[in-house]
């Protein structure tokens, strides 16, 4: 099986948020963010911003 | 007559209601303040002449948001013809970090915290203080690909078509603009003392 860096690992991450990500993507992904807390940090921080958009939008 | 009058007004009145809320969207993507403002005054003029389109099945917010984001798209036509071409493909200086953030091994070169979001409502005001600074900071065509997708939560296609920008690219513009964001909050955040 292919290994996926952070950069790349990064890029799905975000991609998700748009999109739904391929079977074998959403694998590679899974498989990525069980061994790098960072990548599964970014993830989160990610839905933190997105959440976090989304109280802002509805307090303006 | 009279009854045509009163209406009149209040549906005016509720739509100014929202002048606030889009001027914020506005001025998230639109550097200068008076287009943004005129960008505003023109979505509710245009709203007001065709109220009559109002379904319903949407929010009046919604609605507004969907007049708005013409508007802005009329206003950086207009911008582009005036103007030199926003450098869309290429890499300018304060998007490096973005390319900072992993060495050359591919690892991270500052791994991301884990932030503490306050449960204070103080400390959360703070925070979306230091969101919308953020947002503000964004170079202008991720601002705006940011702004269209999360703050007026469009869909992908239909910001491909309003950016000019094939949906790969778009993906870039997202992918920077998260990145951006999420190193500008940390660091802002971090500077405080407030999360860490």
């Amino acid at each position: 099986m292919s290994e996926l860096h952070c950069p790349k690992a990064t890029r799905l991450v975000s991609d998700a948020q748009d999109r739904e990500l391929s079977a074998p993507e959403r694998e590679l992904l899974q498989s990525h963010m069980t061994i790098c807390p960072p990548c599964a940090r970014f993830d989160e921080q990610l839905r933190m911003i997105r959440a976090f958009v989304k109280r802002w939008r509805e307090r303006a | 007559m009279h009854d045509n009058v009163d209406q009149s007004v209040a549906e005016f009145g509720e739509l100014e209601g929202h002048r606030a809320y889009l001027l914020k969207v506005a001025q998230l993507q639109l550097k200068q303040p008076s287009l943004a403002e005129d960008v505003v005054q023109d979505t509710l003029e245009a709203a007001l002449r065709s109220r009559h389109t109002f379904r319903g099945n949407a929010s009046r917010r919604t609605w507004l948001t969907g007049i708005l984001r013409h508007k802005l798209a009329d206003a950086f036509r207009l911008q582009r013809r005036h103007a030199a071409p926003l450098t869309a493909l290429t890499v300018p200086e304060h998007l490096r970090s973005v390319d900072a953030s992993f060495g050359p091994d591919g690892a991270w070169s500052r791994p991301p915290l884990h932030w503490d979001v306050p449960e204070d409502a103080q400390l959360q005001t703070e925070f979306l203080e230091v969101l919308q600074d953020c947002l503000g900071n964004l170079p202008p065509l991720i601002a705006r690909a940011f702004v269209l997708r999360e703050v007026m939560e469009l869909e992908t296609a239909e910001i491909s078509e309003d950016l000019s920008v094939t949906a790969n690219h778009l993906g870039v513009l997202m992918y920077r603009a998260r990145m951006l964001l999420r190193t500008c909050i940390e660091t802002q955040w971090l500077d405080e003392g407030s999360g860490a």
